[in-house]
């Protein structure tokens, strides 16, 4: 499909990534790589629904959340091996998105807004008011980390850090291998005019609930990650604001571009970091870029990069 | 012999407006026939209703004597029913040739697991050889890898055309397929309706050119507010004083 | 469970609807900007928001509260109408799923400049009656509540007149049922949907004046607020104006209701359980009527 780079280049990209551990000064900057890493496969996942579908999802964060907690709940208080903990954390957020998406995208209009908005507030109760399971607000402590006997301790930032590439690289090359397929020309033509769709015999509710659980169990793994390297989970990480600001990466990063996810994750990542103690000016500054780039460059940083590949090869030409 | 198509009192109201009053129509397979009428006469919502697109207030539709008034939309494709649509809906990111992919997936099974786990690139070569014959036939094979946003209006309807071709239809839906095409290309779009007609697919089609439904279809539905004011040949449709009367007479420039 | 004895439970029911009150004039914000444009506007509980924190500066600044309030209704006004004039008017391609969008971003951004300038402390300021409570049948309502719904009621019916009895209200609904239709007979769209913005502004600034009092406010609540207006507006069915009333009404006296009859810790949740099973047993809300699927 027009737009959509040959899989070596993605192999060629996730081959310099795994230099960031070993360039990197201390365990802290290799921790953000985690975080970006994280990002890159959460961001993945809801701009498959967002950016190729058209829908928006309002509880991303909540399927990340459910994943982490799934994963850490289990090895925290019933002490399973954090390994067996991955098919639990797909398996409650994809469970979600099928009880939220199978009535809310079989119908039209604002329902799956609504409808995800509504669960993200519900889980947000849930994730605080189920203290025995979850800690409550003060958080799920003592969740252990990836490998723990391995000759050395593997939670270390390097172990942690390939855990983490791996899952960013599988949701890319996952969402690529969808995009390239008949299934990506219908999420084209759903996105365009689900009518049309329709009328060529899509059945559009099916394609989209089914890109909806994917972006899910995608983000369940992604919490699965995030909980085993933080050995911490808390509500205000799942939390609706997180959410937005995932859709709003997605539109940074370009809405429905294959390569979005990375220098959106990337800008979601490194904001609080460049900002420091004016952390306070985070929102401000993600509200406004969100608007900028919707305005002046809706195809984001994404189709930046390919409108200044394409000045450079006609330059050179 | 059972008619492939057939209406019997379709009636829609939107509010309080009725938009399509007690129509009926027997389409027998093979045949070419055109529904007609003036703006705001009601085509486009029978033809909605036909496509799926729009339920019905009352009435039966029937495709081959089975009734479809409750199979949705795409559901209605896997039974042989393929439309264009009037103004044009090809998707203008995918290329020409994956336009016309769209249509052929109509008939595939699959879903998004199985494109996950692959095989879908296996058959590539031999979908590729159906998309470029289904383009020669309308003449857009050379621009098979074009961006099918680049394509000039009139070569949009003829890539709609051989999108819906794709599905291999029983029911060719025709929704104004040469509307605001100039005269040269109105008679091209016309003697390819022909040629899929006399190959053996049933077309209905809507249409405002009074010229291109008299030189093409077989039979003829004539509706104006709503109503069915008059159906037959032609040669019948042209003669009838109600016709006149109601289209004919205000809106002959058509 | 505590024992249902009637004062409490009036005392609830009038809780209920005082916050149902609220929820609605924020839910007609919904219902407005949805008629004119299609798109959820994401931003209608920060104007809610920016309208208590404006004014409580204001009193905090020694100004008369009803003159800091007064500002603040104009000062909200003004922000809906430049988000429309900066930000959706200038959209290349204004698909409801892209408005909804640069709302989401108008959203976090006014959220965020509240946040830096007016603080991240909780605010408020008296009501013209103070803290008085009336005593009804031996529940204790705040006098407050009165003015809410008053507010609430008052606003409705101004909209109502202007719609039903002006011509700009007139060209307004013309706009939003046929925009088409409507610019071929001479309404100027473009101005009808910027005054859309504007009375949705004003409809959560009214909300957020008189809830202020009750309850004190801060930057963060605005979201909250947003989500049960629109709640209430897919509840009453989108895009009628009265249904969203009605349904923040109904949503108000729900939660309250299973704040006290369940569990005040899950009244959130259940609030918004209650909302989803609703929704997707009936679509098109409460008061909506089935319509058509749009083609």
């Amino acid at each position: 499909m027009s737009g959509l780079p040959h899989p070596a280049w993605l192999g060629l990209v996730f081959v310099a990534l795994l230099a960031w551990p070993f360039l990197s000064p201390n365990d802290y900057v290799t921790l953000l790589g985690v975080g970006f890493l994280v990002n890159v496969g959460l961001v993945v996942g809801l701009n498959l629904v967002a950016g190729y579908c058209g829908q928006v999802s309002l509880c991303h964060a909540t399927f990340f959340g459910l994943g982490a907690y799934a994963s850490g709940v289990l090895a925290a208080r019933y002490g399973w091996d954090p390994m067996a903990g991955l098919p639990a954390a797909v398996a409650l957020a994809s469970l979600g998105a099928v009880i939220i998406g199978i009535p809310a995208l079989r119908l039209h209009g604002h329902y799956l807004a609504m409808a995800t908005l509504g669960f993200s507030a519900i889980m947000t109760v849930m994730f605080n008011e189920l203290v025995s399971l979850t800690g409550g607000p003060n958080g799920l402590l003592g969740v252990p980390g990836f490998v723990r006997d391995f000759g050395h301790p593997v939670d270390m930032p390097l172990g942690q850090y390939l855990v983490a590439w791996c899952y960013a690289g599988l949701c890319m090359l996952i969402a690529l291998r969808l995009l390239a397929s008949r299934t990506g020309r219908t999420m084209r033509a759903i996105t365009f005019s689900e009518l049309a769709a329709g009328g060529l015999g899509v059945d559009t509710a099916r394609v989209k609930i089914a890109i909806f659980v994917l972006a899910a169990a995608m983000a369940g793994a992604g919490g699965w990650v995030y909980v085993h390297v933080n050995q911490f989970a808390s509500p205000e990480t799942f939390g609706f604001l997180r959410s937005v600001l995932l859709l709003t990466a997605v539109a940074i990063g370009g809405w429905g571009r294959f390569w979005g996810p990375l220098p959106g994750a990337l800008v979601l990542t490194m904001t609080p970091e460049v900002l420091g103690r004016f952390h306070d000016f985070e929102m401000l500054i993600f509200g406004g870029a969100l608007v900028l780039v919707l305005l002046a460059y809706p195809g984001g940083l994404a189709a930046l990069g390919a409108a200044l590949r394409g000045r450079l090869r006609r330059a050179r030409a | 012999m059972t008619a492939l198509l057939e209406l019997r009192g379709v009636c829609k109201r939107f509010g309080g407006v009725q938009a399509v009053a007690d129509i009926a129509l027997s389409v027998p397979p093979g045949q070419l026939a055109a529904v007609i009428g003036p703006n705001g006469a009601g085509k486009t919502t029978l033809f909605n209703i036909i496509a799926g697109a729009v339920a019905p207030s009352a009435g039966e539709v029937r495709l081959d004597g089975a009734d479809i008034a409750r199979v949705p939309m795409h559901g209605r494709v896997k039974l042989g029913l393929a439309r264009t649509f009037q103004n044009l809906r090809i998707v203008p990111d995918l290329s020409v040739a994956e336009n016309v992919l769209l249509g052929l997936d109509a008939h595939r099974p699959g879903g998004v697991l199985r494109d996950l786990l692959g095989g879908a690139t296996r058959r590539a070569a031999e979908e590729r050889r159906q998309v470029l014959a289904l383009l020669d036939r309308v003449g857009l094979a050379a621009r098979a890898d074009d961006p099918a946003g680049g394509l000039a209006y009139g070569e949009g309807k003829l890539l709609e055309l051989a999108r819906a071709l794709a599905s291999a239809p029983r029911l060719l839906l025709l929704d104004e397929p040469a509307a605001g095409l100039p005269h040269a290309e109105a008679g091209r779009m016309a003697s390819l309706i022909r040629g899929i007609a006399r190959d053996g697919t049933t077309v209905l089609l809507v249409e405002h050119n009074m010229r291109l439904v008299m030189s093409i279809a077989q039979h003829i539905l004539v509706m104006s507010g709503g109503r069915q004011i008059a159906a037959g040949t032609p040669d019948q449709v042209s003669r009838d004083p109600a016709v006149i009367e109601a289209y004919l007479g205000r809106d002959d420039d058509a | 469970m505590p024992p249902m004895d009637a004062a409490a439970l009036l005392q609830v029911l009038f809780g209920g609807l005082g916050t149902g009150a609220i929820y609605g004039l924020v839910g007609l914000g919904f219902s407005l900007i949805y008629r004119a444009t299609g798109a959820v506007n994401f931003a209608q509980g920060e104007w809610v928001m920016l309208a208590g924190m404006a004014t409580a500066a204001g009193h905090m600044a020694g100004f008369a509260t009803g003159l800091a309030g007064a500002a603040s209704l104009l000062l909200v006004v003004a922000v809906g109408v430049a988000s429309y004039l900066l930000a959706v008017q200038r959209l290349r391609d204004a698909s409801p799923l892209l408005i909804t969008m640069v709302s989401i971003g108008i959203a976090i951004f006014t959220k965020g400049a509240i946040m830096v300038t007016l603080g991240k402390n909780p605010t408020g300021y008296p009501g013209p009656l103070g803290d008085a409570v009336l005593r009804i049948a031996g529940a204790a309502i705040p006098a407050q509540s009165l003015i809410v719904l008053a507010a609430c009621a008052g606003f409705i019916f101004a909209l109502q007149v202007f719609f039903a009895r002006s011509r700009t209200g007139l060209a307004l609904r013309a706009a939003a049922a046929d925009r088409d239709a409507a610019a071929l007979v001479g309404v100027p769209v473009q101005r009808m949907v910027m005054l859309s913005f504007g009375l949705a502004a004003a409809a959560g600034a009214v909300a957020g004046l008189v809830i202020t009092p009750l309850t004190l406010i801060d930057y963060n609540q605005g979201t909250m607020l947003g989500f049960k207006g629109f709640s209430a507006a897919m509840l009453g069915g989108m895009g009628h104006p009265l249904g969203a009333v009605a349904g923040g009404l109904l949503l108000g006296t729900l939660e309250g209701l299973a704040g006290y009859a369940i569990s005040s810790r899950f009244k959130e949740a259940v609030a918004f359980l209650l909302l989803l099973a609703v929704l997707f047993l009936r679509p098109s809300g409460l008061f909506g009527k089935r319509k058509a699927e749009r083609v």
